[in-house]
């Protein structure tokens, strides 16, 4: 990866905060025996409180560590500190012929990854077995059935002893019913359900949100019900809409969208311990958005090969549907910095949205690429909202939970600039932002989010 | 119906459940009807509910604003380089904090501020964490910090985040003065005595007379700033005032002014009491020193803030002598030496009162010469007793002292003294330090570090340890650095993990301050 290791980049690969601070200490070249890079490898020696130093090795390719320290962090403090000091003083790391014992596990790798590439081949060049395919697919669409059909009734039940008799049930009221979505192998439904239950506990204005998400979900438990009646790129809409998407192996053997593909912004979220990173993609020749999905469990760290700010030339698949969105990434070469991406006005993104909607009306998240508009605080009752204000006036609320605002001011200096970030329906969280100058990327420095200057951009 | 109403009406029936509401007849709704027709009530009811959810946010226009800002004028601002601005996000968000003055001071004399992200950091950081250096930090934001606290004072009573907490710039200060709170107040007249003293003490000298007591010592204590002699009446009026903290601040005050009238009556007192001469003709060698202890107090010796009051070991008329001395300027004295006058003085009886008071003269007036001999005097007379109560006055004097002879005083006390004792000398000696005082100074630590790795003493060096971490990297001339790092004892067996890590933090932060010189050089 040609993209520079600047010290923001490394921390975010930490697993925790105490990983982040524990690498800073042992970014100290003194403490290191030895180090060096080659164009796909950083490696070193470093002292620690064991007999021998740790050997540390870092493939950038795809981003592999491995350290000879008993830790069971993942990448661990040595590796990450060696990152860092690589971010902060390059020259001290300099090119040099990888020791054997950095030499063999390189070596290693690449036949474990050929290896892996030779099964699938394999995989895909065997005959697929028809039947038992199918037996598969029948049995989940009979669990998702009989799913559906609970869930049609307790929504029933819900619908007549009212919303407001639902807002005094404990939680273990909407919990249970998601857990029985996701043994019925419908996790989206489970969301849905857990969407609803966060809306009734939303505050004022609850009853029309709550109003709104039964609403959607009896969409989909009727859509679901009618789905063979529908047309094929409506019914991969519903299926991923209930929880049910094709698998990456099957996906990677489709053709996909290639060309110059813009990494926007990213944004992770926990929701029920696991986390769930959003990447925003630009094909820069159509304009088409897509939306990479990545996911880590507990104390996993999430995946970063896609950094915002910077563009490469590829291939992405997407996921069938009537309105494509989420979509994986086939192959990638040449990355580089971004310095701005094309935009529209407010009203013409909004435009696109309902577009994006009327072909599927489960799109929860849409990219907003917004040109020249300004960052504006309003005062309304003692709270301070944020908008971003087009030149002719129409504006868009930024959400309550984006804490950035006045650093987002400060960076734009009250100028016209071009601001991209999440649409939900109701308002936008900003997520990069593109002066005439400089990209700036919303990210997740150390745990607190923060705008970041994207490094290497064209000024 | 209207869509809203419609949806209003159906939200309204599914709160309160569908047993128990009146049935919203949809039947009658131009686009709804045909659901109406679909099986029972209940499904009718949801699917208008997803039609009308769907078509609400479809349908759903932006809203408009009036309300712009204006720009912020960046005139021909120049930023930091980028090497620059990494090194302030270690210290604005890790773990490189002590080195945000350095980093502001440099930015400054380079005529550069800060790249706009950090803007609203270091005016949070101005602003709330570190008082002492606001004025630089805040230089550092550029103009989109001050754009940002103009801005920010607008929103001030709506925002939960807001940096600043200082008096309504839109207010005239009159009004602010008659209307607005103590603490307010007392901002507002802090920030006018930075920029016009004398329309600050004609407020308060407007008002002298309604103020509350504690009012008025707060007020005459924020005449330190923008003193002049023009405040002189106002002091003497503090002088005449019934509460002691005001009459005592008041005296204070003008102590520091010279020329007032109040420093030709403590003048006249002092010549009255003591009486230096310089040595005379061949056969005197030493200027001759004789001292008579003033009188009670009488009322205007009272009015002056003269007490016979028994304090530190000394009666109450030496209490008054020293007083006396202390506010008297040093020039009075000028007949001798301040080294010929301190030998003598310290071979009198009075000596306690009459250093102590000159001590204080001389932190006052800022006298270097005074200082420096008085101070060595009382290194040339150390005593255990008075070592513990002369310690806070020989900081004060080290800080007046010139700085090329503090150096060598302090070096000398690191020779005489060994190194735990010698800290606090370390600690009075303020940087940037020449290159030889870093030499031995470094040099005298890692032999101390040899000697006690032989002779494990582990906690002879705790707070000489914190010190080390702290104060001297940010201390030492960047020219010696290089050196920081090595000559330690390391190999020692003695030697720790913890004392390791001291190092490497040392040499770090030393790294830093080298980078930091080097990106504001170019």
């Amino acid at each position: 990866m040609t993209q520079a290791w600047t010290r923001d980049r490394v921390l975010n690969l930490a697993p925790d905060a105490s990983s982040a601070s524990a690498a800073q200490g042992q970014a100290k070249r003194s403490k290191w025996v030895s180090v060096g890079r080659s164009d796909i490898a950083f490696w070193g020696e470093i002292q620690g409180s064991g007999k021998n130093p740790y050997q540390v090795r870092i493939d950038t390719r795809e981003m592999g560590y491995k350290c000879s320290c008993p830790s069971r962090k993942f990448p661990c403090k040595h590796a990450l500190g060696l990152l860092l000091l690589v971010a902060d003083s390059p020259g001290e790391v300099s090119e040099a012929a990888p020791p054997d014992w950095v030499a063999t596990w390189l070596d290693e790798r690449e036949a474990r990854s050929e290896k892996r590439e030779e099964k699938a081949a394999e995989k895909a060049a065997k005959p697929v077995d028809a039947e038992a395919q199918a037996k598969r697919a029948a049995k989940r669409e009979e669990r998702v059935q009989a799913g559906i059909a609970e869930l049609q009734v307790w929504l029933r039940d819900l619908v007549r002893s009212g919303l407001a008799a639902a807002q005094v049930q404990p939680g273990s009221y909407w919990q249970h019913t998601a857990a029985r979505m996701v043994d019925a192998q419908a996790p989206g439904l489970a969301t849905m359900v857990r969407k609803l239950a966060d809306c009734v506990a939303s505050g004022e204005g609850w009853q029309h949100r709550a109003a709104s998400a039964i609403g959607k979900l009896h969409l989909l438990i009727e859509g679901f019900s009618r789905i063979d009646t529908l047309p094929n790129a409506v019914q991969a809409d519903i299926r991923a809409a209930v929880g049910w998407t094709q698998s990456t192996d099957e996906l990677l053997l489709c053709e996909g969208v290639k060309g110059r593909w813009l990494v926007l912004g990213q944004r992770a979220e926990e929701e029920a311990q696991l986390t769930v990173q959003r990447t925003w993609l630009l094909h820069e020749a159509t304009q088409q958005p897509a939306l990479v999905l990545h996911f880590a469990a507990g104390n996993q760290s999430i995946d970063t090969s896609l950094v915002p700010g910077t563009a490469f030339d590829g291939e992405v698949v997407y996921y069938p549907g009537h309105c494509p969105l989420r979509a994986i990434v086939k192959g990638r070469e040449s990355t580089a910095s971004l310095a701005t991406f094309p935009a529209m006005t407010i009203s013409a993104a909004i435009d696109s949205y309902t577009a994006a909607q009327a072909l599927t009306p489960w799109v929860d998240r849409w990219p907003f690429a917004l040109d020249n508009v300004t960052v504006v605080p309003r005062t309304e009752r003692g709270d301070t909202t944020w908008w971003l204000r087009g030149a002719d006036g129409v504006a868009l609320p930024i959400a309550p939970s984006f804490n950035e605002g006045w650093s987002m001011l400060a960076i734009t200096g009250g100028r016209a600039v071009r601001v991209c970030g999440e649409w939900d329906g109701q308002s936008l969280t900003p997520l990069a932002l593109a002066t005439d100058t400089a990209y700036f990327v919303m990210g997740r420095q150390q745990q607190q989010a923060r705008w970041g200057r994207v490094a290497g951009a064209t000024t | 119906m209207s869509v809203t109403t419609t949806m209003r009406q159906l939200t309204q029936a599914l709160v309160l459940g569908a047993d128990r509401s009146p049935r919203p007849d949809i039947s009658t709704d131009a686009a709804l009807h045909t659901l109406a027709a679909n099986s029972d009530d209940l499904s009718a009811w949801l699917d208008s509910v997803a039609t009308l959810t769907l078509y609400e946010s479809h349908g759903r226009n932006p809203a408009t604003l009036d309300a712009t800002i204006a720009p912020c004028h960046d005139g021909d601002v120049q930023y930091c380089s980028p090497g620059a601005a990494m090194v302030l996000e270690r210290i604005l968000f890790g773990d490189a904090t002590s080195l945000l003055e350095e980093w502001c001071t440099l930015c400054a004399a380079a005529g550069l501020v800060a790249p706009p992200e950090y803007a609203m950091k270091l005016m949070y950081v101005a602003y709330n964490v570190r008082d002492d250096v606001r004025p630089m930090v805040f230089a550092a934001a550029g103009p989109r910090g001050r754009w940002m606290a103009d801005l920010q004072k607008a929103f001030k009573r709506d925002t939960a985040n807001a940096v600043l907490d200082d008096a309504d710039a839109g207010d005239d200060p009159a009004t602010i003065w008659q209307t607005a709170g103590a603490h307010t107040r007392l901002n507002l007249f802090r920030q006018l005595r930075e920029s016009d003293p004398a329309a600050a003490r004609e407020l308060l000298l407007g008002s002298w007379a309604a103020e509350s007591p504690d009012d008025r010592t707060r007020f005459i204590a924020q005449l330190r700033v923008g003193l002049s002699l023009d405040d002189e009446p106002l002091l003497e009026q503090g002088l005449d005032d019934k509460r002691k903290p005001v009459r005592q601040e008041a005296a204070e005050l003008l102590t520091m002014l010279p020329g007032s009238a109040y420093q030709s009556r403590m003048t006249q007192r002092a010549t009255a009491a003591v009486t230096l001469a310089p040595a005379k003709g061949l056969l005197k060698r030493k200027p001759t020193l004789a001292v008579t202890l003033p009188d009670a107090p009488d009322a205007a010796a009272k009015r002056d803030g003269l007490e016979d009051r028994q304090q530190a070991g000394l009666g109450g008329r030496a209490v008054m002598l020293r007083d006396i001395v202390a506010a008297t300027p040093l020039s009075t004295w000028s007949a001798v030496t301040p080294t010929a006058a301190v030998e003598i003085i310290a071979e009198s009886e009075w000596s306690a009162a009459l250093l102590q008071g000159l001590a204080s003269a001389a932190v006052r007036q800022r006298h270097s010469a005074w200082a420096e001999a008085i101070l060595l005097g009382f290194i040339a007379k150390l005593d255990d007793n008075k070592h513990f109560q002369w310690r806070e006055t020989a900081q004060q004097l080290l800080a007046i002292v010139e700085p090329a002879r503090r150096e060598a005083i302090v070096l000398s006390q690191l020779k005489s003294l060994s190194l735990p004792d010698a800290l606090e000398w370390l600690e009075a000696l303020p940087g940037p330090w020449s290159p030889a005082a870093s030499r031995r100074i470094l040099a005298d630590i890692k032999s101390f570090y040899t000697k006690l790795c032989e002779s494990p003493n582990p906690n002879a060096d705790w707070q000489l340890r914190s010190w080390l971490r702290e104060a001297l990297p940010l201390r030492m001339d960047l020219a010696v650095s290089d050196d920081a790092g090595k000559g330690w004892p390391t190999g020692h067996p003695g030697w720790s993990h913890q004392l390791n890590e001291m190092i490497m933090q040392i040499d770090e932060t030393l790294r830093l301050r080298r980078l930091i010189h080097k990106e504001f050089a170019t």
